[in-house]
């Protein structure tokens, strides 16, 4: 008896901890982001004077007001959503199978595929070279696969997917073999469903990967109707600060423009609909998955 | 010829490759001989292949000045911590998501330290600011209502490591412990419960079961980011020091440094030559990495 | 980690591959017919900055006003100003089919000239652009030229940049202090501030995103020190107008090594805010009120800054003061400009986009581009000022047309202001500098110019904003950076005496 109790005393003291740190981690994370969000609602004077607030002494809706001015924003969105959505599906297409085939010890020369593949990853490509590819060679300016494409396989999910593959025990790969099943058949009916937390985490980095990137329609999209949200709302504050840049420009601009305020409004405005997604993909590694159940 | 038995043997599996390999040949070797300006003065109208070779002559610039090797050495020192602190930090809190049992809790606080992953570097360079100045600086005020005298943070450069790192690991933590919690849902259920037959605390199955199971991914997480130990956050660096000099000592990385000594220039061939020495000494640390690790366990290595 | 491409971001450039410039594609056929008037040719024009909420409707009326006699489109592209340089470059690098590129010496207009990626201009203005050729002085032309020719359009509307400091009137007439007219005054005003206000800063130095100039540096008259071709160092000057490059680390220029004591003097008696280095943006703790100095460029107050710190600090007010000698060739100037146009060497509609930009130096035009619609976006006061109506319309002539004829003063400036700008407007009331029209050919010391960039960053603004000890920081800065620093004396005197010895 005696114990047990012990045991459960140790396990209070546990408990106790592990909820302990987490909340106070959570706090450090969620206090900055509570300023962030609530602030992007105060008056540009109100932040401007009395800084960071927990509660701003006004508030106001310049900050969104000024950004979503125009009807660019729900274009720039719809893109943004299309490019996530189509890329990633490919992406992770893609990068699933490259990095089944990079963990299949069947696979003679995956060594030198795993170095070919890591090389990349160190030695980038050229902007100018890069450019030329995708705007004279592929013909892709002012297209939407131009956004798309560049990010198809990132060599640095594919090799978390394949280290995640490696920990799957060899038996069910060699048993479905003698069965006589074809790769294809065994990578997508067996393979693919066990591996499912790990399949999330690289979609949820790839939907992070395309919903967060400027990069790309910055170099190939003129059309400013075609600019998805991030690239948009680069171009809105980018103006911002355009004195700064220009002297003897007599700017005359009368509306004092919330700088700051808007910075951290753009921060609320593109991680909203991630948000909203999360809790989607979050259940596949929260909860996850028994995975013996499926080995059985 | 022993290329295409294996690829007659494994038809199906090159298939399955193929798309991922297309994909890197077109858009990362092709684009790649890009490194060629390194050693020569590029000139629109000739091209890469007819513009005029000039040996070393672009690396001068570097590594002529006096910072080179104190800019290289932060950058590994800088980068050294981010990893190991990084995944430390986001190993543990994977851990200890996992051992929550309220479903809601976990799920809340999962989310929540994933958020400063969106905060931009120029927001939280903003927050860095509003919490150290000097002026009126949250902490500074704090240190005042104790009676300590303030710190002026922006111009004592020793604090900085430990500051960027604390800050690195804030906004990335949430980010890596998902490839951990993912880890970590892999394991199967029959290995606790058999050691739970056994007696063992919950502290001793996370030491014996969860922890070395998900040593092969810390494993691939540090290879993967020992490859590009020699590339600094721009972004990060840049945003929060920006060019306050006195802080350089310590934080100066080669993107920044050489960002700032090419921001006139505008040289493509300089840059080109301060790329390829970050990519060759990120190839020979990995090589060495790899290597090391390969001959610990062979199951991890990258390759 | 994030990006396979993060690596090629981070430097402002990067790398190419093949041909760069395919100059023989196949393209449709454009200008050759250009004379026989009018098939439509749509400009591809690159520009910094945000497109405006009423460019469509400004530009609808300018194609529609070019229909029956260029026949031009337009396609504007606006580029982040963050971007602006990767943008620019690589899309000339890869020889894209682009015809006007907006470029500055202070982003790449030099190497960009040198690299042959621009069209030289001069027989083309002769034939297609009287308009642009008349409204600038033959000063701006000549200062701006590159080995005799011109390669870009100077955009400017001023012969000198203002600098004033922003001084917040209220506190100064609440504290007694009569209105400031010496530096001295300025220094004395911002003792009282610290006495009387012991909350907000006196004094908060200015520094824009595209240079390093500190507190001090604008009004100096008697010794005329300039920076040099190569931007500010601290280190290389030029002295007296003696076309002479003079290094501070072989012999300390009194007035410079003052403007260096003066500023520890303020940063050691906290009368400059002490984290002036880190601070993201200055302007914004003056419009929150948090200082009562700050330096700026341009005469006048800017509304925006005005308004900001009403709204911020009911009752206060600004006043802007400037030590600017309205006398004729008090100063000096290179008639450098700063912002340029230019035209794209694969341009294949050379003609038609000098006749656009001809068309846009006519007053109805240039008014229609620079402010928007008239009635709605801007009314005109008078011949050169005008009032903004609503925000539809930011404002960037800068980028494309500007000059100093046509261009017209915000009427908010007040008159103080307003015979500033006009003075500086007139290049006539300038002593030429020796070196006007000269051009530094950085190539033979790019690497010594890299270095001095870096040592110059490290060190510079720490010792001119007083937050390090004069002494020991200037040597530290000279010991490193001195042998980089003789190179590009040397080498910039043998281009000036060459091009002095050419002039004579």
């Amino acid at each position: 008896m005696s114990i047990r109790k012990n045991r459960s005393n140790g396990e209070r003291v546990f408990v106790f901890g592990v909820y302990s740190i987490v909340i106070l981690f959570s706090l450090c994370c969620l206090i900055p982001f509570w300023y962030v969000f609530i602030d992007s609602f105060a008056t540009d004077s109100s932040f401007g004077v009395h800084g960071y607030q927990l509660w701003p002494s006004e508030f106001s809706l310049d900050a969104y007001r000024y950004l979503l001015r125009g009807d660019q924003i729900f274009r720039s969105y719809l893109i943004t959503i299309i490019v996530a959505a189509v890329g990633t599906a490919l992406a992770v297409l893609i990068t699933s199978t490259f990095a089944y085939v990079l963990a299949n010890k069947k696979m003679k020369y995956r060594r030198i595929l795993s170095f070919l593949t890591y090389f990349t990853m160190i030695f980038g490509s050229g902007l100018v070279g890069f450019y030329i590819l995708i705007a004279n060679w592929l013909d892709l300016k002012d297209s939407i696969w131009s956004l798309i494409l560049p990010y198809l396989l990132n060599p640095f999910y594919a090799f978390i997917l394949v280290s995640f593959y490696k920990t799957l025990p060899a038996e069910i790969n060699e048993s479905a073999t003698i069965d006589g099943a074809r790769e294809f058949r065994i990578f997508f009916s067996i393979i693919f469903p066990i591996t499912v937390p790990a399949i999330a985490t690289i979609t949820l980095f790839y939907v992070l990967q395309y919903w967060n990137d400027w990069w790309l329609s910055l170099l190939f999209i003129d059309n400013s109707k075609l600019h998805p949200l991030q690239m948009m709302i680069r171009q809105l504050i980018s103006n911002l600060n355009v004195s700064s840049y220009v002297s003897g420009s007599n700017t005359a601009y009368n509306v004092s423009v919330p700088t700051s305020i808007i910075q951290m409004a753009t921060v609320c405005l593109t991680i909203g609909p991630i948000i909203f997604a999360y809790p989607f993909v979050q259940r596949y590694f929260v909860n996850g998955l028994t995975v013996g159940a499926v080995k059985g | 010829m022993e290329l295409f038995r294996d690829i007659k043997k494994n038809v199906d599996l090159y298939l399955l490759a193929l798309p991922g390999l297309l994909f890197l040949v077109l858009f990362a070797y092709v684009p790649m001989s890009g490194h060629l300006l390194a050693f020569k003065q590029y000139r629109l109208a000739d091209g890469i292949w007819g513009s005029p070779w000039t040996g070393l002559d672009n690396f001068k610039f570097f590594f002529g000045g006096p910072d080179w090797l104190k800019v290289t050495l932060n950058t590994l020192f800088l980068n050294g911590l981010f990893i190991v602190a990084s995944l430390l930090v986001s190993a543990v809190m994977a851990v200890l998501l996992n051992e929550m049992k309220n479903r809601f809790f976990k799920k809340m606080a999962q989310s929540v330290i994933f958020l400063p992953y969106f905060i931009s570097w120029l927001v939280v360079s903003l927050m860095v600011f509003a919490f150290l100045n000097s002026e009126d600086g949250m902490l500074n005020k704090a240190f005042e209502s104790f009676g300590w005298s303030p710190i002026p943070w922006f111009q004592t450069k020793e604090v900085w490591p430990a500051i960027l790192t604390f800050i690195y690991v804030w906004k990335f933590a949430g980010y890596y412990s998902i490839i951990f919690l993912a880890a970590i849902t892999g394991i199967s259920s029959e290995y606790y419960e058999a050691a739970q037959i056994d007696g063992a605390t919950r502290f001793k199955q996370i030491i014996y079961i969860t922890l070395p199971l998900i040593r092969p991914v810390a494993i691939v997480l540090a290879l993967l980011g020992v490859g590009r130990i020699f590339y600094g956050d721009f972004g990060m660096i840049y945003g929060i020091i920006g060019d306050n000099g006195i802080l350089f000592p310590t934080t100066d990385v080669i993107d920044t440094y050489s960002f700032r000594a090419l921001r006139q220039l505008g040289n493509f061939s300089m840059s080109a030559a301060v790329i390829l020495y970050q990519s060759v000494m990120g190839l020979i640390c990995i090589l060495l990495f790899n290597g090391l690790i390969r001959k610990v366990d062979k199951d991890s290595s990258l390759f | 980690m994030k990006k396979m491409l993060a690596i090629s971001m981070t430097l402002l450039m990067g790398t190419s591959l093949i041909t760069g410039c395919s100059k023989t594609d196949s393209r449709p056929e454009g200008s050759k017919s250009a004379q026989e008037q009018l098939d439509q040719v749509t400009l591809k024009i690159m520009i910094p900055g945000d497109r405006p909420k009423d460019f469509d409707a400004v530009i609808a009326e300018a194609e529609k006003r070019l229909a029956p006699t260029l026949n031009v489109k337009l396609n504007v592209v606006f580029v982040p100003w963050s971007d602006l340089a990767q943008k620019t470059q690589v899309t000339l690098a890869s020889g894209e089919a682009v015809d006007l590129v907006f470029d500055a010496p202070w982003l790449h207009l030099n190497q960009m000239v040198a690299a042959n990626y621009y069209a030289p201009l001069d027989d083309l203005l002769k034939q297609y652009g009287p308009d642009i050729l008349k409204a600038r002085s033959e000063q701006l032309w000549e200062a701006n030229k590159y080995n005799g020719q011109i390669m870009a359009i100077p955009l400017s509307n001023a012969y000198l940049a203002g600098h004033v400091y922003y001084v917040r009137k209220d506190l100064r007439e609440k504290l007694g202090v009569a209105p400031i007219k010496t530096y001295d005054d300025l220094i004395k005003f911002a003792e009282q501030v610290k006495e009387k206000v012991p909350d907000i800063s006196p004094i908060i130095s200015y520094k824009a995103v595209t240079d390093w100039t500190n507190f001090r540096t604008f009004f100096d008259y008697d010794s005329h020190l300039n920076e040099t071709a190569i931007g500010v160092n601290g280190v290389l000057y030029l002295k007296d107008n003696d076309g002479k490059v003079h290094n501070m680390f072989e012999e300390m220029d009194s007035t410079v090594w003052k403007w260096i004591t003066d500023a520890r003097y303020l940063y050691q008696n906290k009368l400059m805010y002490q984290d002036v280095m880190s601070v993201k943006d200055q302007m914004e703790v003056f419009k929150s009120g948090k200082a009562a100095i700050i330096n700026a460029a341009d005469f006048g107050v800017k509304t925006d800054v005005a308004n900001a710190l009403k709204k911020n600090v009911p009752g206060a007010e600004v006043e802007a003061v400037t030590f600017f000698k309205l006398e004729k060739e008090a100063n000096l100037s290179s008639f450098q400009a700063w912002n340029f146009i230019a035209l794209s060497q694969v341009s294949k509609n050379k003609e038609r986009a000098i006749q656009f930009l001809n068309w846009t130096q006519q007053k109805d035009n240039y008014d229609l581009l620079a402010y928007g619609i008239k009635g709605t976006n801007w009314e005109p006061i008078g011949e050169n000022q005008y009032k903004v109506l609503n925000d539809g319309y930011a404002w960037f002539p800068y980028a494309w047309i500007w000059n100093p004829t046509l261009d017209r003063y915000d009427q908010g400036l007040g008159e103080e202001a307003q015979a500033l700008n006009q003075f500086v407007a007139d290049a006539d009331n300038f002593t030429p500098s020796k070196l006007t029209g000269f051009t530094f050919d950085s190539a033979p010391v790019a690497n010594e110019i890299a270095q001095l960039n870096t040592l110059r960053d490290k060190y510079m603004d720490a010792i001119y904003l007083g937050i390090v000890d004069p002494e020991t920081y200037w040597n530290k800065y000279k010991s490193e950076a001195s042998s980089a620093a003789k190179k590009i004396q040397v080498e910039m005197q043998k281009q000036i005496d060459a091009f002095l010895a050419s002039k004579n």
